[in-house]
C-alpha cells in the first residue's frame, strides 16, 4: 500500500504537479527519496471528497472533517457565529445525555474543531472500533447541532473572547487582520466580540448550519487504520448531503499602502507584528515563501493561531508566522516580549527583508533554508490530526492528494532568483500592529 | 505511566530566534558524518513481540531496537544511556545532564551535533531522567541514515573538551534557571526528595547551581567513560528506516565495550503524611504535590494495574480526579502519573495554579482518590475504563517519537520487552498481555495496598515564605 522511495511514482507526481499545477517542475536530482503513505481520494456524486491514508502502526483512527464556512464566511455583524455553532456540534447530545464531546472521551478518544480561514474543521480520533459510531454521531450532530445549549454557549463565547482580548498577540494579530482582510469574515477577531455574540440567535446558527450543508467543499480525510469499510462507512454517512455549492467566498480589499495599527494592553514589554502579503497554500510562490519564512526564522507552524476548541492561545511568539491557507496570505513576523531589544530587531527585520530582495543570499544559506523548510514541512505533520489536515488541503488542491508530495519537490528546487522575485513581490506595503504596555493613568 | 514526560520535544510551535538564519548561518554544509566501514556481527534476537520491530544485540552488548512506522516520512533517532543523573559515587546532582549538554555540544570536524542537526532540517532533544538519559533527533526520514551515523559516532563513546564543557555548564545554568519557574518541575523534585533518602531518585536531575559550579571536565569526562558504554546503550530508531541498514551502519561504529556499572539504588525515606512546605520566591503559583510509592517493575501485573489505576484517576482530561480538581477551578495544571521504575514505582499527582490554595487541593484530592477507590469498579465501567486506557496508550504511540520513548525508558528500567510499544495492530506483546489479564477486583486489591497507605505531601504555598521541609 504504501509508495516508499519509488522513482517512478516521484516522476509521475512531478509530471502531474508540471501538468496540474504550472507550478515549477521540480529537479529530479535534487529529490529526496521519500514521501508521505499512499493516499487515495473519490468524490461523492454530490461533490463530498473522501480521502484516505492507511498506515498499520496502531488500531487508531483519525479523521477530520472540512465544512465550507470558515472564518471568512462569518457576517460582519455576526463575528463568533463559527466558534459558537462548532461548540454546540460539541455538546449535541447523541446517546441519552451523553454529548458527542462526552461519547468520544469515554471511549478514549476525543473530537475537537478548529476554525481555519475557509472552513471549519472538525477532528475526531478513537479506537478502530469505536470509528463507525462516533463518525455517525459527528456527522449528525453537524448537521442538527444542539441549539438548547446556544445560551451556556453564548457565555463561554464571550469569556473566551474577553480573555483574548488582552493577549499582546493575538491582539497584533487581530490588528493585521483587520487591516488585510477587510470586507471579509477574517478582519474580525476569531473568537467575536461580547456585542457581537450576545446577539447571536437559534436563527443565526440554522443559517450558518445551512451555509456549510453543502457537498461541495466538504471534505473527510482519514488517517491511520484505516480499511475500506471504514471508508464506505464514512462515504455513506456524507452521500446525503446536497449536491449544491457554498456561497461564493467573498474577497477582501487590496491592501494599498503602509499601515501602521498602535493597541495598549497589560502586558510587562511592548510586541510588534510586521505583516506582509504572501502566496496562499496553491500558488506557484508558495515552496519559494516557505524558504523565506525559514530565512526568516519561523516561530511555528501555520496553526500556531488558530483558534481551537482544545488548545489555548499561544503566550510568547516570536518569529515568522505564514498564513497560506487563506487567499492572499500573510507572512506576519511577530517580534518582543520581555527579552528582546525590539528597536534592533526590527532593524535586523528591515535588513533581512532587504537582504531578501537584492542578491546577496549566497547559495550556502539558500541551501541551509530549504532544509530548514522541508524539515519544518515534515516535522509538523507527525500526528494523525495533523497529517489528516495535510490529506484534506491537499485532497482539495488542483492536484489532489498529490499535493503534499509535491511541495518537498517544489522546495528543493527553489532557487536564489525565485527567492528574490518572490520577496520583491510580495515583502512591501507592510502593515505594523504595536503593542504597547499600558501607561500610569491609562 | 511509563516515563515523566518533560516537555521537551516540542516538535510544534518551537521557539527559534529570529533571523538567526538570514545574520547568523556561517557554517556550511558538510554532510554525512561517518562512513560505513565493514561490520561486526551483531546477533539478532526475537522481535520483542512485535512484527514490525527488530531487536539486536550487539557482542559489545549494545542494544538497538529498528521499527518500521510508516504513517509518517519522519523518524525518531534516539539513544538512551542507563546511568544515574547524580552521579554512581558521591551525589552531584545534574552530572548527566552537564555530560549530555556537551556531548551534543562537542564540535567535531568544526560543528556539533546539535548545529549539523539544525542545518540538516532536524530536531534535537535531550531529557535526562533521574535514571536514564535519552538523546534524541527527530527528523525526515530521508535524512536518517546520515544523522544515524552522526549520532552514533558522536555520542555512543564520547570524547569532551573544554569548550564543549563550557558551552554545556552555559546551558545548564539557563536551565535550571528555567526549571525554578516550573511549579510542576519544583513540586515533583521535591516529591521525590522527600520520597527518597538517597540514590538517583532523590535528586533532581537538573541539580543546583552550587554543585553545577564545583564540576569540572573531568568530572563529565570521567562521567562519560563510566556511563557512555554499549552495555548500557540502547540506540532506537522508529519510522521510515530499513532496520538491516541500521544494524550494519551502527556495527560499523562499533563503540569498544566498557564495563558495566551497578545501578545506585535509591532508599526509601521514612516520610509521613506530614505536608512538607516549600516556596522559591521566583514562584507566583501555589501548588501541591502528593506520592505513593508503587510496585516495582518487575511485579509486571501490578505495575500496569497502576498503569490502569494512573489513567483512570489522572487523566489530564478525563480522569476522575482531574475533573474534581478542575472542576474546583478551572486555572488550575493538573498532572499524574504511575512512574514505572525499577524499585518501586511512584504514583504522585501535583497541581499547580496562581489562585489554588495548596491545603484545600490537598485535601480535594485525597479525598477524590478515597471516593473513587472506596470500592471495586463495575464490571461494566471497568471494561470500559480498560478500553479508554487502552485508546489513550495507542494515541501517545501514534509518532515515531512516542513509539521510540517507550522502547527507550523501559531498557533504561531493565524490561525492554514490557514495553508497550511492543506490540502491533493486534496489540500482541507483554505489555497489553498484563492489560487484558487485568481484573476490578485485582486493580481494586492493588489501589487498597499502594494507594491507601500514607503518602507524602509537598505544599508550595503561595507569595515569599521559608522553606520549611524538603530540600
Amino acid at each position: 500500500m504504501k509508495c516508499k522511495r519509488a522513482g517512478a511514482i516521484f516522476a509521475t507526481a512531478a509530471l502531474a504537479c508540471v501538468l496540474l499545477a504550472a507550478a515549477p517542475a521540480p529537479n529530479k536530482s535534487a529529490l529526496p527519496s521519500m514521501s508521505f503513505a499512499a493516499a487515495t481520494q473519490m468524490k461523492l456524486p454530490n461533490g463530498v471528497i473522501i480521502a484516505s491514508q492507511p498506515s498499520a502502526d496502531v488500531p487508531l483512527v483519525g479523521v477530520s472533517v472540512f465544512v465550507p464556512a470558515g472564518l471568512v464566511q462569518q457576517p460582519g455583524n455576526k463575528a463568533g457565529i463559527a466558534s459558537v455553532t462548532a461548540a454546540l456540534v460539541l455538546q449535541t447530545k447523541v446517546e441519552g445525555s451523553t454529548t458527542l464531546a462526552q461519547a468520544a472521551a469515554l471511549a478514549g478518544g476525543s473530537v475537537s474543531f478548529t476554525l481555519d480561514p475557509l472552513d471549519t474543521r472538525y477532528y475526531l480520533e478513537c479506537h478502530e472500533a469505536d470509528f463507525t459510531r462516533l463518525f455517525h454521531e459527528l456527522r449528525v450532530a453537524l448537521g442538527h447541532p444542539d441549539v438548547s445549549q446556544l445560551a451556556a454557549q453564548r457565555t463561554q463565547a464571550i469569556s473566551n473572547a474577553n480573555a483574548l482580548t488582552g493577549n499582546p498577540l493575538e491582539a497584533a494579530y487581530a490588528m493585521i487582520r483587520q487591516v488585510r482582510y477587510r470586507g471579509t469574515g477574517f478582519a474580525l477577531p476569531d473568537q467575536g466580540s461580547s456585542v457581537t455574540i450576545a446577539s447571536l440567535s437559534r436563527a443565526d446558527v440554522a443559517a450558518f448550519v445551512t451555509s456549510y450543508t453543502h457537498g461541495a467543499g466538504t471534505i473527510v480525510a482519514l488517517e491511520g487504520a484505516v480499511t475500506q469499510p471504514l471508508v464506505a462507512a464514512a462515504a455513506n454517512e456524507f452521500e446525503n448531503l446536497p449536491a449544491s455549492s457554498p456561497a461564493p467566498v467573498p474577497a477582501s480589499n487590496p491592501v494599498v499602502r503602509l499601515h501602521q495599527i498602535v493597541a495598549h494592553r497589560n502586558v510587562p514589554a511592548p510586541w510588534v507584528a510586521v505583516a506582509y502579503e504572501a502566496p496562499s497554500q496553491y500558488s506557484s510562490d508558495f515552496a519559494p515563501m516557505l524558504v523565506i519564512e525559514a530565512l526568516l526564522g519561523s516561530g511555528g507552524d501555520v496553526h500556531s493561531f488558530n483558534y481551537t476548541s482544545n488548545e489555548l492561545a499561544p503566550q510568547d511568539f516570536v518569529g515568522a508566522y505564514y498564513q497560506y491557507e487563506v487567499s492572499p496570505g500573510s507572512m506576519i513576523v511577530f517580534l518582543g516580549g520581555a527579552n528582546e531589544n525590539l528597536d534592533q530587531s526590527v532593524r535586523d527585520l528591515e535588513t533581512g527583508i532587504a537582504r531578501l530582495r537584492g542578491d546577496s543570499i549566497s547559495a550556502t544559506l539558500i541551501s541551509e533554508a530549504k532544509k530548514t523548510a522541508l524539515g519544518d514541512y515534515f516535522l509538523s505533520e507527525t500526528r494523525f490530526d495533523d497529517l489528516a489536515w495535510l490529506l484534506g488541503r491537499s485532497a482539495a488542491s488542483p492536484e489532489g492528494v498529490a499535493f503534499e508530495n509535491n511541495v518537498p519537490l517544489r522546495i528543493m528546487s527553489v532557487r536564489a532568483a525565485d527567492i528574490q522575485r518572490v520577496a520583491r513581490r510580495y515583502l512591501t506595503k507592510e502593515t505594523i500592529a504595536i503593542v504597547l504596555p499600558v501607561s500610569a493613568g491609562r | 505511566m511509563r516515563r515523566l514526560f518533560l516537555g521537551a520535544h516540542a516538535a510544534r510551535r518551537l521557539r527559534r530566534s529570529f533571523i538567526v538564519s538570514i545574520v547568523l548561518f556561517t557554517f556550511a554544509w558538510t554532510g554525512s558524518a561517518a562512513a560505513v566501514q565493514d561490520a561486526a556481527s551483531p546477533q539478532p534476537s526475537d522481535s520483542a513481540n512485535a512484527s514490525l520491530s527488530a531487536l539486536t544485540q550487539f557482542p559489545d552488548g549494545l542494544t538497538l531496537v529498528a521499527r518500521r512506522a510508516t504513517a509518517s516520512p519522519t523518524a525518531a533517532i534516539e539513544l538512551w544511556i542507563k546511568c544515574p543523573s547524580n552521579g554512581y559515587s558521591s551525589p552531584r546532582p545534574g552530572l548527566a545532564r552537564l555530560t549530555a549538554l556537551a556531548v551534543v555540544d562537542q564540535k567535531a570536524g568544526g560543528s556539533s551535533l546539535r548545529e549539523e542537526a539544525r542545518k540538516a532540517g532536524a530536531q534535537i532533544a535531550i531529557s535526562v531522567y533521574q535514571e536514564s538519559t535519552e538523546i534524541a533527533l527527530l527528523a525526515p526520514a530521508y535524512l536518517s541514515p546520515t544523522l544515524l551515523d552522526m549520532l552514533v559516532s558522536r555520542a555512543l563513546h564520547p570524547h569532551l573538551d573544554q569548550a564543549a564543557f563550557e558551552s554545556a555548564r552555559q546551558r545548564l545554568a539557563a536551565q535550571q534557571v528555567a526549571s525554578m519557574d516550573m511549579p510542576d518541575q519544583v513540586l515533583r523534585d521535591s516529591l521525590f526528595a522527600q520520597l527518597f533518602a538517597s540514590g538517583p531518585l532523590h535528586d533532581s536531575s537538573f541539580g543546583d547551581p552550587k554543585t553545577l559550579t564545583g564540576l569540572t571536565l573531568d568530572d563529565i569526562s570521567g562521567f562519560a567513560a563510566r556511563a557512555y558504554v554499549p552495555a548500557q546503550e540502547i540506540v532506537v530508531t522508529v519510522g521510515d528506516v530499513d532496520a538491516r541498514d541500521v544494524s550494519t551502519r551502527i556495527a560499523a561504529v562499533a563503540p569498544p565495550a566498557g564495563p558495566l556499572q551497578v545501578m545506585p539504588e535509591s532508599s526509601i525515606a521514612p516520610y509521613g503524611d506530614t505536608p512538607v512546605s516549600l516556596t522559591r520566591e521566583s514562584l507566583n503559583a501555589g501548588g501541591v504535590a502528593i506520592g505513593w510509592v508503587g510496585p516495582p517493575i518487575a511485579d509486571r501485573r501490578a505495575a500496569t494495574a497502576m498503569d490502569f489505576l494512573s489513567d483512570y484517576l489522572a487523566h489530564p482530561s478525563e480522569g476522575v480526579v482531574s475533573k474534581v480538581v478542575i472542576g474546583a477551578d478551572a486555572s488550575t495544571t493538573f498532572t499524574g502519573q504511575f512512574v514505572t521504575l525499577r524499585n518501586p514505582g511512584v504514583f504522585y499527582v501535583t497541581a499547580s495554579g496562581a489562585k489554588l490554595d495548596p491545603m484545600l487541593t490537598s485535601t480535594l484530592i485525597r479525598d477524590a482518590i478515597r471516593t473513587a477507590l472506596r470500592q471495586q469498579l463495575s464490571k461494566e465501567e471497568f471494561e470500559r475504563a480498560r478500553a479508554a486506557f487502552i485508546t489513550h496508550l495507542l494515541r501517545d504511540m501514534q509518532t515515531s517519537q512516542g513509539l521510540a520513548d517507550n522502547y527507550g525508558w523501559y531498557f533504561a528500567q531493565g524490561a525492554l520487552p514490557y514495553s508497550p510499544s511492543a506490540t502491533d495492530t493486534s496489540l500482541s506483546g507483554e505489555y497489553f498481555r498484563q492489560v487484558a489479564s487485568l481484573s476490578p477486583d485485582y486493580v481494586y486489591s492493588i489501589a487498597r495496598r499502594y494507594l491507601q497507605a500514607k503518602p507524602a505531601v509537598i505544599i508550595l504555598p503561595r507569595g515569599a515564605v521559608h522553606i520549611t521541609g524538603a530540600q
